[in-house]
C-alpha cells in the first residue's frame, strides 16, 4: 500500500475515482436513470430536500432584489417601448374616431339625396379652410364634377353654407354665408322676407328686414326664401339668438349666429345647377334643424317650415 | 481528519448554494450562473491533501449529479480533474489572491470545457447547445469574481482546522 501522503497515492485516487465517475455514468445510461440510480437520487433530494427549502427561503429576497437591480435598465426599456406603443395606439384611435366621425358625416352627406332629389349632389371635402382674413373655403371638386359658379353649397344637415364664387377643374371655392359681402335672401318665421349678410365673423351675422310685421323671437330659425333661382327655398341659414322688435317696420339686429358651425365643417355638398330648376326656386322639404354644440354640423330638432 | 470534514461542509454548503441561490430562477446574469461548487473545489485543494481534494471534487460532483437530476458521475468526473489539476498548482494559490483567483480562472475554463466535453462524449449534447459558448466564456469569469470571496472565507473555515497549510 503506497504511504499516505505520497504523489502517486493522489494518482491512484484519481484514477479511482475516475473509473467510479465511468462506471457511474455508464450504469446511469444503461439504466436510462431508473432502478438503483432513480433511488438513489431520489434519496439524495429527500435528503437535501429540507436544507433547500429552508436555504431558499433565506436566498429568495436576495434573488428577488438582484432581479430587480438586473432588470432595471430592460424595465425602462420596457418602459419606454411600452410608451411608444401607447403613442401609436392613441395616434390610431384618434384616426379610428376621426374615421368614425368622418363616415358619419358622409353617411348624413348620402342621405341629402333624399332632400333634394331634384339636385345632382356632389360630395367634397374642404381642403382648406379660410382664415381671419379670407373666410372663404376650398373644396376638392370642380368643374371636372360638374361644380359650376352659383353653385348652393350645404352641409350634411342641408343647412346652407354659402355658395360657389369660383372654379377650376379639380376645385372649388365657396364664399360661406359669414364672409363679408356675403347676402342671403331669407324668410322669418312670421313670414317677412329679409336678407342675412355676413360680418366676417364664424358666430355673426347680420339681418334685416325692411317690411316687418312682427318681431323675431330668440331661437327662430331663419331659411333661404328666393334668394335666386339655384337656391331652393327652406335651407336653413341662421339662428335669432335674442329677440328684435320692429322698428318702424324695419329689423336689424346682429344677433344672430349661422346655422353651421363653421369650425367643424369638414365635408359640404354641393347642390348642383343644372337647368332642370325652371324659373323659380325649389321648395326644400323642411324637417329641419338647429344648431347643435356637440355636432359637427348641426342635429335635428324639428321645426316647421315658413 | 478535521480538514476534510470541514471540506466536506464547504462543499455540501456549495451544493446547496448552487442548487437554489444559482439554479433556474435563481441570480443568473446573462442567463449564466457561476459554479460554486468548482470554486470550492479548487480553493480548498489549497489547504488539503491530494486524497481528501479529489474526494471533496467527486463529493461535490456526485452531489451536483444527483440534485439536478444530470447524468450521474457526469460532474463528479470533471470535478475530480479540476480537483486534481487544482492540487497540482496549489503552489499559485501561495502568491496571493489574485493569483489564487487566476489559478480559478483558468482551471475553472478548463473544467467547464471538460465537463462540454464529457457531456457531449456521454450524449449530453452540451457543446452543441446554443448557449455553450456563452457558458464557456462566462462561468469562469464568474468564477474568478466569486474566487475573491471564496478564497478568504474557505482560507478562515480551513486554516484553524489545518495549521500546517495555512499561510
Amino acid at each position: 500500500m503506497l504511504p499516505y501522503g505520497s504523489p502517486r497515492r493522489g494518482t491512484v485516487t484519481l484514477g479511482v475515482l475516475v473509473l467510479i465517475s465511468f462506471l457511474l455514468m455508464t450504469f446511469d445510461i444503461r439504466s436510462s436513470g431508473e432502478g438503483f440510480i432513480q433511488t438513489v437520487r431520489s434519496g439524495a433530494q429527500s435528503v437535501f430536500n429540507p436544507f433547500q427549502s429552508v436555504a431558499q427561503a433565506v436566498i429568495d429576497p436576495v434573488v428577488d432584489a438582484f432581479d430587480a437591480l438586473a432588470n432595471l435598465a430592460s424595465l425602462r426599456d420596457e418602459n419606454d417601448r411600452l410608451r411608444a406603443e401607447r403613442e401609436t395606439l392613441l395616434a390610431r384611435m384618434a384616426e379610428a374616431e376621426a374615421a368614425l366621425v368622418e363616415n358619419d358625416q358622409l353617411r348624413a352627406l348620402l342621405a341629402l339625396q333624399d332632400k333634394f332629389p331634384d339636385f345632382n349632389l356632389t360630395t367634397a371635402a374642404i381642403i382648406s379652410s379660410g382664415d381671419s382674413f379670407d373666410l372663404r373655403l376650398t373644396i376638392n371638386r370642380g368643374s371636372d364634377d360638374g361644380i359650376v359658379l352659383g353653385s348652393v353649397v350645404v352641409d350634411a344637415s342641408g343647412s346652407l353654407i354659402g355658395f360657389v364664387v369660383e372654379v377650376s377643374e379639380a376645385n372649388a371655392i365657396v364664399s360661406p354665408i359669414i364672409a363679408s359681402g356675403t347676402v342671403v335672401g331669407v324668410v322669418t318665421e312670421a313670414g317677412d322676407p329679409g336678407f342675412i349678410s355676413g360680418q366676417g365673423t364664424e358666430d355673426e351675422v347680420r339681418l334685416e328686414v325692411y317690411d316687418a310685421t312682427s318681431p323675431v323671437t330668440a331661437d327662430s330659425v331663419l331659411r333661404t326664401f328666393r334668394h335666386d333661382n339655384n337656391t331652393p327655398n327652406g335651407l336653413n341659414v341662421a339662428i335669432v339668438t335674442a329677440r328684435a322688435d320692429v322698428n318702424v317696420s324695419k329689423i336689424d339686429t346682429n344677433d344672430v349666429v349661422p346655422f353651421v358651425d363653421f369650425t367643424r365643417l369638414q365635408f359640404v355638398t354641393v347642390l348642383g345647377t343644372a337647368g332642370d330648376q325652371g324659373g323659380e326656386p325649389v321648395d326644400v322639404p323642411t324637417d329641419t334643424t338647429t344648431p347643435d354644440a356637440d355636432s359637427t354640423s348641426g342635429s335635428t330638432s324639428t321645426t316647421e317650415a315658413p | 481528519m478535521r480538514a476534510r470534514s470541514a471540506s466536506l461542509v464547504l462543499i455540501l454548503l456549495g451544493v446547496l448554494v448552487q442548487t437554489t441561490l444559482f439554479s433556474v430562477g435563481g441570480i443568473r446574469p446573462f442567463r449564466v450562473a457561476p459554479d460554486v461548487v468548482m470554486v470550492v473545489t479548487i480553493v480548498t485543494a489549497r489547504w488539503l491533501d491530494d486524497d481528501a481534494a479529489l474526494l471533496v471534487g467527486f463529493t461535490g460532483g456526485v452531489l451536483v449529479d444527483l440534485l439536478a437530476s444530470s447524468l450521474l458521475g457526469w460532474r463528479a468526473l470533471t470535478l475530480t480533474l479540476v480537483a486534481y489539476m487544482a492540487v497540482r498548482a496549489r503552489s499559485r494559490f501561495d502568491l496571493g489572491l489574485m493569483s489564487g483567483a487566476l489559478v480559478v480562472l483558468v482551471l475553472s475554463l478548463a473544467g467547464v470545457v471538460l465537463l462540454g466535453v464529457i457531456g457531449t462524449l456521454f450524449g449530453q449534447a452540451t457543446l452543441t447547445e446554443p448557449d455553450a459558448l456563452r457558458r464557456i466564456m462566462l462561468v469562469p469569469g464568474y468564477n474568478f469574481v466569486l474566487a475573491f470571496l471564496a478564497q478568504p472565507v474557505i482560507a478562515r473555515a480551513l486554516e484553524g482546522r489545518s495549521r500546517s497549510r495555512a499561510l
